[in-house]
């Protein structure tokens, strides 16, 4: 079991591989006239390029990439000249702070309001919190960013618009600049959740067991949490492990209109920039932070439900 | 004070600045000493009228800013110059309608065109009391000789330097070119010492300021250079943060959050002074399209000048501009000190069905842009003016860097190119002379070229501005490049803040930090 799942991790890891390396030839764009100007010769471009390599077939740019992963060098960015390691290790914590208080926050909300909204399908308290999870759903994250900002900061003043401030230089600006992203990642994720709990909890509330439950008159809190609950959450799981394994991309909205200085604006100033060695670790690091939030998520299957350790479903 | 709306959207402004201040190195410098005036329209409650010692400014920005080193390749575009001024302020700056004034030299000046001398004050240092002197000019001219950045190409008309004495350096050029001392204004002129750097990697300069953090992707703050020349900067520090998006930049500046924000988003200038910000901003953008005119059907004059005949541009600066901005009317800039009547053809359609006719083949054309709203509004309304008269077009929206590498390799029809090279009205002419690197579409008229080459070797202002006169005529005649409108680009400043410069008669929007001051009262 274990070796299946990893050499089928070594098999997507590798056509993600070999499509990232032919990114280049697969792409418009010149990554030199963004490192050296539209004033750069035919003959300084020409140099540039052949110093990257990027003619090499797929196969031979991603055995060199990964030769010099293993040595803990994955090139330099064209743009900046700095080690796109070095970038990495920099901005993955941000964004995954940023994310893992955001997923906290959604299930913080998902839970109680999708447990009382399945409890009682089209009271008022159902019927409000379906018409928010609709309304948050279609705003765009960016907007919900902005509308934050306008509220929070703008009219209210309470906290900074945008901005982000290293913890250990100042944990309580830490935290205040830190309040409205947050906030918006867990709106929008938990209105998806919220969505998605509830009607698992309903198709759960009428199995036979539970009926039976509530008939001994087992109180709504512990039929909650000890019966339902639990077979009800494995979309909700799934749903909290992608939000994680898309750690590279899916902030960059976020992150762009709070100004935080994460894996997602490295992504998109990179690929406006056809800066090719960040694109290809950003890329190959997020299909493994994916599988990782996969295997995770299996694991917890097994979990909630024991029945997946044995196959069955 | 003009309050005009950036005729290009956000992304493909930021692009051709991108590619405009690499290709020109446009990075001159405005607001000299002295000049630092409270902007007008502001409504908001009045700053300190004399200037206030100390405290911080935060300022919005929309780059992130990985490299300060002028001779780098990421200080270029207007709003970086701001904070590269504050380290590395220029020998020479950009006053009034183009106008050079002094700034850390004395003077330069040519007789011929082709020998310049320059004159630097006695004691100039860079922050670490090093001397900047003839030999520390000579050395980063050097450097910049040998760096793959756009200066480079700007340093290579230097044939010979010569450091007379301390205060004083003979350059000679392979070619005449009065605008040499423009080229001081910019890059070239943000002399960084050769063989100091501070704590983060950049070289140090002789600005009114120093670098004291950096924090990657967030901020840059400098604090007062007590070595500094000229006359102290107010504030004791500034920090710069990267704010790339243009939305909650404006709103960072509406919380508090930042005290100034550069701004190049109309309804953000118009709103702004509505709540009572200062704003301080000129036509210093234009909007332009650039045909290729080595491939059929646009080698053919009277197709072109059919295209520009059926393009309303008052109706651009109305859909686009929300009525904002000016006109453009060719290569000379509203502000330039060239300034002088051409007469740009009138939107025809009648006149542009005739020429269709005359050429006598179907035309269409695909207009390659980007897809910020702005662009694509614009394409939009070329598209249907253009179909009014029987010209089927295509809209081509690509990313930054397809369009780039699309105006780079001449893969096109029509370009859109959106710049700020416009306000240089020396250097601008690149974009035309037929064996031009940045001359991306191809035209080729000798005469203008020879206009360009006679104006270029001439130190006699009134017979340059003529030559320019003629050659911006033939080419709007000629129509190359389709010319739409000015936008403005500049700063929003809260009401605290004081010293901003008035930019409206600017052709570059350059802000010297140490003029501003904070009243945190």
């Amino acid at each position: 079991m274990l070796l299946t799942r990893i050499l089928r991790s070594v098999v997507v890891l590798a056509l993600v591989g070999l499509l990232t390396m032919a990114l280049p030839s697969l792409t418009t764009g010149n990554p030199a006239i963004a490192a050296l100007g539209m004033e750069a010769s035919r003959e300084q471009i020409a140099e540039f390029l052949s110093r990257l390599n990027l003619d090499d077939p797929a196969p031979q740019r991603l055995a060199a990439w990964l030769g010099n992963a293993a040595q803990g060098d994955l090139g330099s960015s064209l743009t900046t000249g700095r080690e796109v390691a070095e970038e990495i290790i920099t901005r993955l914590p941000i964004t995954l702070e940023l994310l893992a208080l955001g997923q906290v926050l959604a299930l913080a909300i998902t839970l109680p309001v999708a447990m009382a909204s399945a409890w009682r399908p089209g009271s008022i308290l159902d019927r409000f919190a379906t018409t928010v999870a609709f309304v948050l759903i279609s705003i765009p994250v960016f907007v919900l960013g902005l509308l934050a900002i306008a509220l929070f900061a703008v009219m209210l003043n309470l906290l900074p618009a945008t901005g982000w401030v290293h913890p250990l230089d100042d944990p309580v600006g830490h935290v205040r600049h830190l309040v409205l992203p947050v906030l918006t990642v867990g709106l929008s994720e938990a209105a998806v959740l919220v969505r998605v709990l509830r009607a698992d909890l309903i198709t759960t509330l009428g199995q036979p067991y539970v009926m039976a439950a509530r008939s001994r008159g087992m109180s709504l809190p512990r039929l909650m949490l000890t019966r339902a609950l639990r077979p009800s959450s494995l979309s909700t799981v799934t749903l909290v492990g992608l939000g994680f394994g898309a750690v590279f991309g899916g902030s960059a909205l976020i992150e762009t209109v709070f100004a935080v200085p994460g894996m997602g604006r490295l992504a998109v100033s990179a690929i406006g920039a056809r800066d090719f060695p960040v694109i290809e670790a950003i890329i190959i690091f997020s299909a493994v932070a994916v599988l990782l939030a996969m295997a995770i998520v299996d694991f917890l299957y097994t979990r909630i439900d024991p029945r997946t350790r044995r196959g069955r479903s | 004070m003009t309050t005009s709306t950036p005729a290009a959207s956000r992304a493909s402004l930021r692009i051709a600045l991108v590619a405009t201040s690499a290709l020109l190195a446009l990075t001159a410098c405005s607001g000299a000493s002295g000049e630092a005036e409270n902007s007008t329209a502001s409504s908001g409650e009045p700053v300190a009228a004399d200037p206030v010692v100390g405290g911080t400014i935060d300022v919005g920005i929309d780059l992130d800013i990985t490299d300060l080193d002028p001779l780098g390749s990421n200080i270029g575009q207007q709003s970086s110059l701001v904070v590269a001024n504050a380290v590395y302020e220029p020998l020479f700056v950009d006053g009034p309608e183009g106008e050079m004034a002094p700034g850390l030299a004395e003077s330069l000046n040519s007789d011929d065109a082709v020998e310049w001398t320059l004159t630097l004050p006695e004691g100039l240092t860079f922050s670490d009391g090093s001397p900047l002197d003839g030999q520390a000019v000579i050395d980063h001219v050097t450097r910049a000789q040998g760096t793959e950045s756009p200066t480079a190409t700007l340093a290579a008309e230097v044939a010979e330097m010569e450091a007379v004495d301390a205060t004083t350096v003979v350059f000679t050029l392979v070619a005449p070119n009065a605008a040499f001392d423009r080229y001081f204004s910019r890059n070239l002129g943000m002399i960084a010492s050769t063989t100091a750097t501070d704590e983060f990697g950049n070289p140090l300069g002789a600005g009114a300021f120093v670098v004291s953090g950096s924090s990657d992707g967030v901020s840059l703050t400098v604090e007062r250079n007590d070595a500094y020349a000229g006359d102290p900067a107010h504030a004791d520090e500034i920090v710069f943060h990267f704010l790339p998006d243009a939305d909650s930049r404006y709103q960072s500046l509406l919380a508090g959050t930042m005290d100034l924000t550069w701004v190049q988003t109309p309804n953000h200038i118009s709103s702004a002074q509505t709540e009572g910000y200062t704003a301080s901003v000129a036509n210093a953008t234009t909007a332009t399209a650039i045909f290729d005119v080595t491939e059929p059907p646009f080698d053919d004059v009277r197709v072109r000048q059919a295209v520009q005949a059926a393009i309303d541009r008052e109706v651009l600066a109305e859909v686009v501009d929300q009525g904002q901005g000016g006109l453009s009317d060719g290569p000379l800039s509203s502000r330039s000190r060239y300034a002088q009547e051409i007469s740009y053809p009138a939107y025809e359609p009648d006149r542009a069905r005739d020429l269709l006719a005359e050429y006598g083949e179907p035309v269409s054309l695909s207009y390659t842009t980007d897809s910020s709203p702005q662009s694509m509004q614009r394409a939009t309304a070329i598209q249907q003016m253009l179909e009014e008269v029987g010209i089927q077009m295509t809209i081509d929206a690509a990313d930054s860097a397809t369009w780039g590498a699309q105006l780079f390799d001449r893969d096109f029809d029509l370009i859109e190119f959106v710049t700020s090279g416009y306000g240089d009205s020396d250097t601008v002419w690149s974009l035309f002379e037929c064996d031009s690197g940045t001359n991306f579409g191809g035209y080729c008229n000798h005469e203008v070229n020879e206009a360009i080459q006679q104006a270029s070797g001439t130190t006699d202002e009134q017979a340059r501005s003529e030559l320019y006169g003629q050659a911006a005529q033939t080419i709007v005649e000629e129509a190359p490049t389709l010319f739409f409108t000015e936008s403005p680009a500049g700063f929003l400043a809260a009401s605290q803040v004081g010293g901003l410069p008035d930019f409206s008669d600017r052709n570059v929007i350059s802000l010297l930090p140490g003029e501003l001051w904070i009243d945190e009262q």
